[in-house]
């Protein structure tokens, strides 16, 4: 059979190798296609050079050999509903294949995508942000896309898919890779001057593998200090999104001068905020709310790894003038991007 | 004469010293202000080839840059008015036996506004070459760097300044390009003779009519497209772009409605001379006219709701991409059919193989081609692969840029003779066509590969393993720009040494083969007959010098009349007028459309900000307006009827009535500028706000007199109109304008605080979207302003003429006019007041 030569051959003159579960479906319907096409194309250039030499004009005044009439009805009826009903035959088998693209399957994988113009971000569960994706084969991966300043356009034809990135939107897309190896991804979307350098790879690893690489990347004890690290955190996990380190009150109290301080309760009792309420406050978050706030932050248990913790209470504690660990300045690699300016 | 003389009395061929169109007059002025529509397409020609020369320049220079602005310059400028503009203007008028077109001076019109247009942009572009290849940049100059599509927000943001620019040179286009498409409709409407029914037109001006529709409808869009992306540019008003609360996906709609349309703008009239070819070339009465006139009308239809295929993989929803990929197959069976009926005409018939033929055969051969590559785009699933790659580039190459060349480079072989009055050498218009179909298919067909095996379209063939594919295209783009050169020394060698061509070189049966080659000044078809334009029976071969000569006149065929044609003048600037209003409905279809999707996102954001909006000005220009509408309704009868004073009368209160609501007008803005509600960073939810939005509001009610009226009026202090000075527990404030703009007296009670929504009411992403309303709301009352500024002008140019001429003939018809102008301008006003002042 035909289709199975296909879908055992790694790539085809046509396609490009294969190494999603898409690719096969999205093979099978351009090759059968390209059928259709060939054999419409025949049915047209055949008799056009047919017709040319045979009804060639012999001389100056050589006429039509026959009046034939100038209409049929029965002829335009064959050639209005044969191609509609190929194009419906196609048009469904496109859609059917698309559906199985537009569904992501509930257990997938997500990772964030945000392009800019130069490069594109995966950032991956854990927080880590990388400028590669890399995937593990076998499991669906749920992208998540969004663009930082203009649309660009994530296109990895190993894959056969492609997803604009759009800013102030958030597009989904879904594969399920079929083999390891490393793979060619593009901006298919006009994304400024320096268009052609903006390729990057696609790395599918074996699952256990993609565990372990994903577990080294995102170690970062052999590149920042514990203090840049809960720096890191706290503007990446999110935490900067309900609480300000500059006192100011936001859906989560603010952590400037937290560390160290006694916190009113909603049950009316107080506490002192030190490592192990802060500890307690991250992983068990409704345990005991300040007066005034309600319980809506989420667990961090489970995504922030031990290190990870202690890093950042290292970091809330730099953040307070109760601290008496931290230096009293800021270290230089934290620089204080993320405190506004003073009035 | 020959032996062989003609049985009919009609002879076609005239006396060889007869004055024609070219000779007719002298001088550069006689060709630059000259009425004539042959002369208008002979320079639309000059035109047209310069700046595709220029284009090629452009191509050359910047091979090294993938960005080219060259595509631009070459998409608007030389490949869609090629056929309309060039062929379309010599051979229209004389297809219908008439002297020339509905509106000649308009038409002249057209042709000015291109040119303006083109070396706009021009200028625009070239500074653009300039800055990428040489570092410096013009007075002015801009530095364009933005894909062909203009996708926003990279033009609204980047290079801002330079798109804004091509989009204004785009916008002079496309207004030329309307002009012909008014002209072309009129004059098929009206100026068609006696005797020719829409059936026995020839296919070329079906084809013709559709693409004029298109151009109406699109242009209007394409217009406030760039409208909208110039105010975007200057006043950041956030209907595109993100970071003012803008959708950049809803310019992707706007742009691809254009655009989509715009490609059946080049293909339709290719499509229809390919009709005229291969009938004549085959001697055979074209297969199935009726099928093929109104398959080019669907496809025009068809055209208008198959955009979204642009867009699969934007984001949009899948039952909005399977709707789109239904409609974009739809197309594809109009297209069949025409390429099935043309197939049967070459059928037992007695074909020519000369250049006109070789390159509609050429053209059948590229147009499947590009059709059949269709297939894969519009599946979705291979689609979403295939889209945006350089499969994609070849597609469009071969369903456009070649078909519409085969087609353009056809007739103009085909029409040469009788635009010059010189024949060709056809050995080397042959040579010139081989040479072009190769090179096209070289250039272009391994695109498709490279395409399918995933190489994006603008990286070019940069992968090393492409390196092949990227040589053959290379030496097919030399072959191909070969066969241009050939086929243009050959039209230069036709006009210095070219003989003499005969009335009808070809044995064609429509009109303007019944006229001497080169037709006179007026056409000189007074006595064509006018009869099915494919029966070629009655013609026979005579000699190269006489070529083919009527032989009787078979039954049928009548003498064209052309009596009715002065009745018709003032139906045909009904007609036309009716056409230009319905660009400006357009205009304002695309407005509509942008609040539409605003308010179906956001809602409350709507029912929030139109407190805003003083519903007792709007109701008293809606009043003023319908007031203004009767008037000018009356004015129309009187001027039916000949009655100049109660014209005058009715005019002179229609002015009051569009001055009252001038007026109105004025006084809303100016209340709005005040309270910080303005356009753009003057609107105090906007993001660029210089202020706090709370601080820079009035402390405490004034006595202040406001819009210098003389009624004083009591300001109205910061909480009645800041939500958000209201307290957390009662926000709902009802923002009211009333008081200070006049209409309430002072010391009147404030409106009681109803049960509204309030700005705490909002989450973070409605508020960001509030300023859009105010754009919108100001973009709609501006646009609309600016055309009842417009009516008003039409209506003080007719009372002028009422009051200077007593004769009726002289004010009647523009009365008319301006009063269907003015009813429009109301009508629009009817759905904006609802629409920004009556939302709940």
């Amino acid at each position: 059979m035909l289709f199975q030569v296909l879908a055992n051959a790694r790539e085809s003159f046509w396609m490009p190798e294969r190494a999603s579960t898409f690719a096969n479906e999205v093979d099978w319907l351009f090759y059968c296609i390209l059928g259709v096409c060939v054999f419409l194309a025949a049915l047209i250039f055949v008799p056009l050079v047919v017709f040319v030499i045979r009804y060639r004009h012999r001389g100056p005044n050589d006429e039509p050999m026959a009046k034939s009439p100038s209409n049929s009805t029965a002829l335009q009826l064959i050639w209005t509903i044969v191609p509609t009903l190929i194009v419906l035959t196609i048009f469904y088998f496109g859609f059917i294949g698309y559906l199985d693209m537009s569904v992501v399957p509930p257990n997938a994988y997500e990772i964030q995508v945000s392009g800019k113009m130069s490069k594109w971000s995966f950032i991956y569960p854990n927080g880590y942000s990388d400028g590669e994706l890399h995937v593990p084969k076998g499991i669906p991966v749920h992208l998540v896309l969004t663009s930082e300043d203009v649309i660009h356009d994530l296109y990895i034809p190993a894959f056969r898919i492609k997803k604009d990135a759009v800013p102030g939107r958030y597009n989904k897309l879904w594969f399920q890779a079929s083999r390891t190896g490393s793979f060619d991804a593009y901006f298919a979307e006009y994304g400024g001057n320096n268009y052609p350098q903006m390729m990057t790879k696609v790395v599918v690893h074996e699952p256990e593998e993609f565990d372990a690489w994903l577990e080294k990347a995102s170690n970062w004890e052999n590149r920042m200090t514990p203090l840049e690290a809960g720096k890191m955190f706290f503007n990446n996990r999110g935490c900067n999104q309900c609480h300000t380190v500059d006192g100011t009150r936001m859906i989560g109290p603010s952590l400037k001068d937290l560390y160290g301080s006694m916190q009113p309760l909603t049950n009316g009792a107080k506490v002192l905020a030190d490592e192990a309420y802060l500890r307690e406050s991250i992983l068990v978050p409704g345990a005991k709310i300040v007066e005034g706030y309600t319980d809506v932050m989420p667990s961090y248990q489970g995504t922030l790894k031990e290190r990870d913790l202690r890093a950042l209470i290292l970091w809330m504690k730099s953040q307070s003038v109760h601290s008496t660990t931290a230096p009293t300045t800021k270290p230089a690699g934290a620089a204080d991007a993320e405190s506004p300016p003073r009035k | 004469m020959s032996a062989v003389v003609p049985s009919s009395s009609i002879s076609p061929l005239a006396p060889p010293a007869r004055d024609n169109y070219l000779t007719h007059s002298r001088g550069i002025r006689s060709w630059i202000f000259t009425l004539d529509h042959k002369r208008i397409g002979v320079m639309y020609l000059v035109a047209i080839l310069t700046f595709f020369l220029i284009g090629s320049v452009f191509a050359i220079l910047l091979r090294s840059q993938l960005l080219a602005p060259g595509p631009a310059l070459m998409v608007f400028l030389v490949i869609i008015p090629a056929i309309p503009a060039v062929l379309g203007n010599f051979v229209l008028p004389m297809m219908l036996g008439a002297r020339g077109v509905a509106f000649p001076r308009i038409n002249l019109l057209g042709f000015h506004i291109y040119c303006a247009g083109a070396l706009f942009l021009l200028y625009v572009i070239s500074s653009g070459v300039i800055h990428t290849a040489f570092g410096k940049t013009l007075p002015g100059g801009f530095n364009l760097d933005a894909g062909w599509d203009f996708s926003v927000p990279y033009s609204a943001g980047k290079a801002a300044g330079s798109m804004t620019a091509a989009a204004f040179g785009l916008l002079i286009l496309g207004f030329s390009a309307v002009l012909t498409g008014v002209n072309f409709i009129v004059s098929i409407h009206m100026l068609r003779p006696r005797g020719m029914t829409w059936f026995r037109m020839p296919l070329f001006l079906w084809a013709l009519y559709g693409t004029a529709i298109i151009q109406i409808v699109a242009n209007g869009v394409l217009g406030i497209t760039f409208l909208l992306v110039a105010a975007e540019h200057f006043r950041h008003l956030g209907i595109f772009d993100p970071n003012f609360g803008g959708d950049p996906v809803l310019f992707e709609h706007f742009f691809w409605f254009y655009a989509h349309p715009a490609v059946y703008i080049m293909i339709l009239p290719a499509m229809g001379i390919i009709s005229e070819l291969i009938s004549t070339f085959s001697r055979k009465h074209i297969f199935g006219y009726k099928f093929i006139a109104y398959s080019s009308i669907s496809i025009a239809l068809l055209g208008f709701l198959a955009w979204g295929q642009h867009m699969f993989v934007s984001g949009q929803s899948g039952l909005v991409n399977a709707i789109f990929s239904l409609l974009t197959f739809g197309v594809a069976i109009p297209s069949a059919i025409q390429i099935c009926n043309w197939l049967h005409t070459l059928h037992r018939g007695s074909i020519r193989l000369q250049t006109p033929m070789l390159y509609a055969l050429g053209f059948i051969v590229i147009f499947t081609i590009g059709s059949l590559s269709g297939l894969f785009l519009g599946a979705i699933a291979t689609g979403i692969h295939l889209s945006k790659t350089s499969f994609d580039v070849a597609h469009f190459h071969y369903v456009l840029v070649g078909s519409t060349l085969f087609a353009f480079l056809g007739g103009m072989y085909y029409w040469w003779p009788k635009i010059t009055g010189k024949m060709y050498c056809e050995k080397g218009g042959v040579i010139g066509a081989i040479f072009v179909f190769v090179g096209f298919n070289l250039a272009f067909f391994p695109l498709f590969i490279a395409g399918s095996r995933g190489v994006p379209s603008r990286y070019a063939t940069h992968a090393p393993q492409y390196q092949a594919l990227g040589i053959i295209s290379s030496v097919g783009a030399y072959i191909l720009a070969v066969g241009l050169v050939i086929a243009l020394l050959t039209w230069i060698h036709s006009l210095k040494r070219g003989r003499n061509a005969p009335a009808n070189p070809w044995g064609a049966n429509s009109l303007e083969w019944h006229t001497s080659s080169p037709p006179p000044h007026d056409n000189g078809q007074v006595e064509a007959p006018v009869g099915d334009p494919y029966d070629l029976t009655a013609w026979r071969f005579v000699s190269l010098e006489e070529g083919w000569v009527r032989q009787e006149n078979p039954d049928g065929n009548q003498l064209a009349d052309r009596s009715e044609a002065a009745e018709r003048q003032d139906a045909s600037g009904k007609l036309g007028m009716w056409l230009f209003l319905s660009t400006i409905l357009l205009i304002f279809g695309g407005l509509f459309c942008a609040y539409g999707a605003y308010r179906y996102n956001y809602p409350r954001v709507f029912a929030y900000a139109h407190q805003y909006m003083d519903k007792k000005l709007g109701g008293i220009t809606t009043v003023i307006l319908i007031a203004g509408s009767f008037a000018m309704a009356w004015g129309a009868r009187c001027a039916q009827l000949g009655k100049r004073a109660g014209l005058i009368f009715c005019l002179i209160v229609t002015l009051l009535g569009g001055l009252g609501s001038v007026w109105a007008r004025t006084i809303e803005y100016r209340g709005q500028k005040q309270h910080h509600l303005w356009i753009g960073a003057g609107n105090r939810y906007h993001k660029d706000y210089a202020g706090d939005p709370a601080a820079d509001e009035p402390k405490e009610p004034a006595e202040a007199p406001v819009a210098g009226d003389d009624a004083e009026v009591r300001r109205q202090g910061p909480a009645d109109l800041d939500p958000l000075a209201g307290t957390l527990d009662e926000p709902k404030i009802k923002p009211s304008f009333n008081t200070a703009v006049g209409l309430m007296p002072a010391g009147a009670p404030l409106e009681p605080a109803g049960r509204h929504l309030g700005y705490k009411d909002l989450n973070n992403a409605e508020r960001a979207h509030i300023s859009t309303f105010f754009s919108l709301y100001f973009l709609m009352s501006g646009l609309h302003g600016l055309f009842l500024l417009i009516g008003m002008g039409l209506i003080i140019r007719v009372l002028l003429l009422a009051v200077c001429h007593r004769s009726s003939t002289a004010w009647a018809g523009p009365a008319n006019r301006a009063g269907l102008c003015f009813q429009l301008v109301t009508l629009i006003w009817f759905f904006i007041f609802p629409l920004l002042y009556l939302i709940h």
